[in-house]
């Protein structure tokens, strides 16, 4: 048995504090522990106390142990959490609402972001950091360390991902899921000290790296580190987004995927993290490929070849004109010399129709679909 | 016998005909009216107007010296009826009732020597100021109770004066008898404006709380089950309980005495509960509301400060209006803070509360484009608030950086705005003279550059000696260069202007230490820079106090709101650090304090012409009585949990900050309440 808060818990062995405490509806905040990756003690925001030990712990890191004594969220703790905090937030550049400076320090250091396109517009992130929610939580005071100058410039070189260091805490998310929940093993901690970076390929853009893109990085990111790399400048705010849930149509996998809307338009997808089949992953269709939706060459109506040019057609016309054409075809050439080819992106019940009316209506066994993903 | 009866006669004529003539040479004329006023007045002798009787009242009245409605006892009707002698239009006039501060009496708190002398306080006070320990504790002797002419007073059973509302009339001659002033006088406006001084009974969360909440009061009425009083008791110094109770950092928890011994009270979920209770049971609950004033203000944006100076505005009697750029009142509640952490139906709760006060709000109003500053002004409102919130306020409404037509704040910039105008080739036409307030590394580089586009004279005012200052600025200043003038250790402490123009500015000289105490100067200057993105929370008047006919041209001028801090903190109007800033985004519980205060600030100007500084503020005093340890005390287990944003329980992964938050069981809450050790300075809760 252990004891947090008061409250005394059974646990498995091998279970850590914050295991213990969050399946019992505790609370401790953590920025870099990522659910199903090995703990890495790194942002020490869930620092506990536990009776007897000499520092503060990291409870993602440390396994519960019995007769443990626990306490959550005591002044020692609180005080502990807001200097790592403050530490965080000197750490780079973030201009936030949290910031608590003499003006003419913040006025330079507001003169340095303008200086670079990047950060000419609010941190992309606001109002979903979780380094923000925190320094509000905790009420954190800023100003007592100057802000540390990043070495390492903006990357937004690559395709889907845009890489911000100097708003990068280092603490690790990113890497534990590529390598431990994609297993993708594209990026990793480099360089030591102050000089520490995610690094892809022996610190390469991420397009030269064996990343794929599929963003489980930017799911994955606490703060506004890593984005998109076109919501970068769009300029809205993400607590104006709204969300709609739905299923992912690249294919059968049924992946879970929330379409974040902004004046009626998909700005941004982010994975399910509650529910299956994909608890929150993402490929790097489902996560980037949202752009047809309102690009202007989208069909709209069917379309049927009249005098060597594409003209509109109504439903009808274009079924009747399928019809008409498939059942002379049927009649001049013989079934077989039909093939039905579907997709996997629609459902199961839809590709059995498509192979009944193969086999039923048309009468051959050419049936195939494009499942070879 | 007709001897004895004829002079009987004769003295009785004589004595007559004296009298008839003394009559006449000392005859004093008496004012109708004074007699017509002391037949309406209660004959109480109390002293509570400030005159020396009901006469001495009356004669006052008649003279015009007073107000019709000093009069405590009587109140309005009596005020109606001296108003209707005298013809005069009578102003309602807030209650005041006396106020115990004292909570353990002698038998309880720890003494320092048993005192067998004359049964009178004043008699007590003069051994060692009493018997116990503490140095502002009631001594228990009941001298207030003897001098209380409306038996409005009694000693309870604990040697603690007790206040009978239906009696006290508010005369304050209890105030006057105790020599401990553990009674103080009460009404809205007293308690909105005034702050914790440390010879005040305060406990530690009270102290901690940035709002001032009396913590230990709501706690104890929890604990009674009277949740509208405590609802009532925390809304008088914060106007949303239901958001705090949601996202306030809770430093009253951190301070809460019960840490020596086990765990804090769970003071903010025990305050979502009752803001919870009056959400869901559909009961407004609102304090008390000072009579209307009908003076105007205009409040500019409106996010958490915004709308606190709006609430205790009106709570003061004012008409206020916010101005909010967003379609929805909210400010960085609603626009930066995840829906997950605070439900916008929480949020749009509280706001309801606030508008329901008595404010206005117009929204999708951005200043620069549908308004400013001055235009406000002439519209007939006779103050505007800045209460423009954060950097990113700015941001947030023009994502684009987008210029806007006017100038918002006539004459003024930020220094981020004006850079980037200038960099877009805007440059400034026709200024003569403008004042820079030090603005970090690049001060001296667009002091160069007004120059350049044709500004005659730059005069940078830093509020840091010059040894602090950077070295090209310290060579300015030791040689000065044509057109550029460095002005360490001073302050801008107040702005006026004509219209739409800015005209000057006022200078103060301030000490090493920042605070402001030496010669005042007055630059004509027709741009003023100032450091950072944001505006500062300026107040704008009139200048001659009150609005312009609209033939005449609008002067207006900024007041000194930062007056109500304490002296040794103040750095002029420009906005600095804390403590000399007044808002902060770090904490809705800061803002809250921020529009408090500002509200005090515009609340003194309007009644008294001039803004003091709160002296001995508790809040920012460094020591103050407190106990290091707990004796005799029963531990007890925190029976709610530490306000849980419970991550998933079920499934998926850590990231999600959960909610809704676990709804509180009145049982619970009780039963935490009970915890509470309803701390003194030092005395608390034993057994």
């Amino acid at each position: 048995m252990i004891t947090i808060d008061g409250q005394t818990f059974s646990f498995e062995p091998g279970e850590t504090i914050l295991d213990v405490a969050s399946r019992n509806g505790i609370f401790i905040p953590t920025l870099c522990y990522l659910k199903g990756a090995t703990p890495t003690g790194a942002c020490r925001i869930c620092l506990v106390e536990v009776d007897g030990a000499r520092n503060l712990v990291a409870s993602c890191a440390t396994p519960a142990g019995i007769d443990m004594v626990v306490s959550t969220d005591s002044p020692r703790v609180v005080k502990a959490r807001r200097l790592n905090l403050e530490l965080l937030l000197s750490s780079g550049y973030h201009n936030c609402l949290v910031q608590d400076m003499e003006p003419d320090a913040w006025t330079d250091l507001q003169l340095k972001g303008l200086d670079r396109d990047e950060h000419k517009d609010i941190c992309p992130a606001y109002g979903e950091c979780r380094l923000q929610a925190f320094a509000v939580k905790y009420g954190v005071k800023t100003g007592r360390f100057e802000p540390k100058e990043t070495p390492y410039v903006f990357e937004n070189v690559n395709p889907f991902i845009a890489r911000d260091f100097s708003r990068c805490i280092l603490c690790g998310r990113c890497v534990q899921a590529c390598n431990e929940i994609q297993v993708n093993n594209a990026i990793s901690q480099g360089y030591r000290g102050s000089r520490s970076k995610i690094v892809a390929s022996g610190d390469r853009a991420l397009k030269d790296s064996d990343c794929v893109f599929c963003g489980e990085c930017i799911q994955a990111c606490p703060v506004g580190a890593l984005v998109p790399a076109d919501v970068v400048f769009k300029g809205h705010l993400r607590t104006d987004e709204k969300k709609v849930r739905t299923t992912c149509g690249y294919c059968g996998v049924g992946c879970q995927l929330n379409l974040h809307i902004y004046e009626d338009k998909v700005v941004r997808v982010t994975g399910v993290e509650q529910s299956g089949p994909n608890y929150g992953s993402l490929c790097v269709k489902g996560r980037f490929g949202y752009d047809f939706m309102t690009h202007p060459d989208r069909l709209k109506t069917p379309r049927i070849k009249r005098n060597g040019e594409f003209s509109e057609a109504t439903w009808d016309e274009a079924l009747d004109f399928v019809t008409d054409r498939l059942r002379r075809i049927k009649e001049t050439s013989g079934p077989d010399s039909i093939m039905i080819l579907s997709s996997a992106r629609i459902t199961n019940e839809e590709n059995y129709l498509a192979q009944k009316f193969s086999r039923a209506v048309i009468g051959t066994n050419n049936i195939d679909h494009c499942a070879r993903l | 016998m007709l001897e004895s009866i004829a002079l009987l006669l004769f003295l009785g004529l004589a004595a007559g005909i004296g009298l008839g003539i003394a009559s006449r040479i000392f005859y004093v004329w008496e004012d109708p009216k004074v007699l017509a006023i002391l037949d309406c007045l209660p004959g109480a002798n109390c002293g509570g107007c400030g005159q020396a009787g009901c006469g001495a009242a009356a004669e006052a009245m008649a003279a015009g010296r007073i107000e019709c409605n000093v009069c405590v006892v009587g109140g309005f009707e009596t005020a109606k009826a001296v108003g209707a002698i005298l013809g005069q239009e009578v102003k309602e006039r807030e209650p005041d009732f006396a106020l115990s501060s004292c909570i353990y009496g002698v038998g309880e708190a720890d003494p320092i020597f048993t005192y067998n002398g004359a049964t009178d306080c004043r008699a007590a006070v003069m051994l060692y100021g009493g018997s116990k320990l503490c140095t502002i504790g009631c001594v228990g002797m009941g001298t207030c109770v003897k001098v209380c002419p409306f038996n409005a007073l009694s000693m309870g059973e604990d040697n603690l004066p007790v206040v009978n509302h239906d009696r006290c009339v508010g005369c304050g001659t209890c105030v006057e008898a105790c020599p401990k002033n553990i009674i103080t006088l009460s009404s809205a406006t007293r308690r909105i404006t005034s702050e914790y001084v440390t010879d005040e009974c305060t406990a530690p969360c009270q102290r901690a709380c940035p709002t001032g909440i009396d913590v230990r009061g709501y706690i104890r009425e929890i604990k009674k089950g009277n949740y509208e009083d405590a609802l009532r008791i925390i809304k008088e110094k914060c106007p949303l309980p239901l958001v705090c109770g949601y996202i306030c950092p809770a430093p009253c928890e951190l301070a809460c005495r019960r840490n020596l011994a086990d765990k804090a009270v769970a003071i903010d979920p025990l305050k979502r509960f009752v803001a919870d209770y009056e959400r869901t049971t559909g009961k407004q609950i609102q304090p008390y509301k000072t009579p209307s004033n009908g003076i105007k203000i205009a409040v500019i944006g409106g996010g958490t400060e915004g709308m606190t100076t709006a609430y205790y505005l009106a709570r003061l009697g004012y008409e206020p209006t916010i101005f909010e750029s967003k379609p929805q009142l909210g400010g960085i509640l609603r626009h930066a803070i995840s829906e997950d952490r605070l439900p916008r139906d929480v949020l749009d709760h509280d706001i309801k509360g606030v508008l329901d006060m008595g404010v206005e709000a117009k929204t999708g109003q951005v200043m620069g484009r549908d308004f400013t500053v001055d235009g406000l002004l002439k519209e007939g409102y006779d103050a505007v608030v800045l209460t423009t919130g954060g950097f990113d306020s700015r941001q947030i409404l023009n994502p684009a950086f987008s210029q806007q037509g006017n100038v918002p704040v006539a004459g003024v910039f930020t220094m981020l705005d004006f850079l980037m105008a200038l960099s877009r080739g805007q440059g400034v036409s026709s200024v003569k003279h403008a004042v820079m307030c030090f603005s970090g590394e690049k001060t001296l580089e667009t002091a160069r550059k007004l120059r350049g586009s044709g500004c005659d004279k730059v005069t940078i005012v830093a509020d840091k000696p010059s040894a602090a200052l950077p070295n090209e600025l310290r060579g300015i200043h030791a040689n000065p260069v044509e057109g550029i003038e460095v002005r360490p250790s001073n302050s801008i402490v107040a702005m006026g202007g004509i219209s739409d123009h800015l005209c000057r500015i006022m200078i103060q000289e301030v000490n090493e230490k920042g605070d402001i105490c030496g010669a005042q100067e007055i630059l004509d200057a027709d741009l003023v820079i100032i450091p950072g993105a944001r505006f500062p929370e300026w107040v704008f008047v009139h200048a001659n106090g009150k609005p312009e006919t609209p033939s005449d041209e609008l002067k207006w001028q900024t007041i000194d709101s930062f007056q109500t801090f304490p002296r040794d903190a103040r750095k002029g109007i420009i906005g600095a650090p804390e403590p000399g800033r007044m808002s902060d985004s770090t904490a809705v519980v800061k803002a809250i304090l921020s529009g408090r205060r500002l509200a005090r600030a515009v609340n003194q100007y309007f009644s008294n012409g001039v803004i003091l500084p709160i002296e001995h503020l508790a809040l920012e005093a460094e020591s103050i009585p407190d106990v290091t340890e707990l004796h005799h005390i029963t531990t007890s287990e925190r029976v709610l949990p530490a306000l849980a944003y419970a991550e998933d329980k079920t499934e998926g992964g850590a990231m999600q900050l959960r909610e809704p938050l676990p709804a509180i069981e009145e049982s619970d809450a009780v039963k935490e309440a009970e915890r509470c050790l309803q701390c003194g300075l030092i005395c608390y809760k034993k057994g």
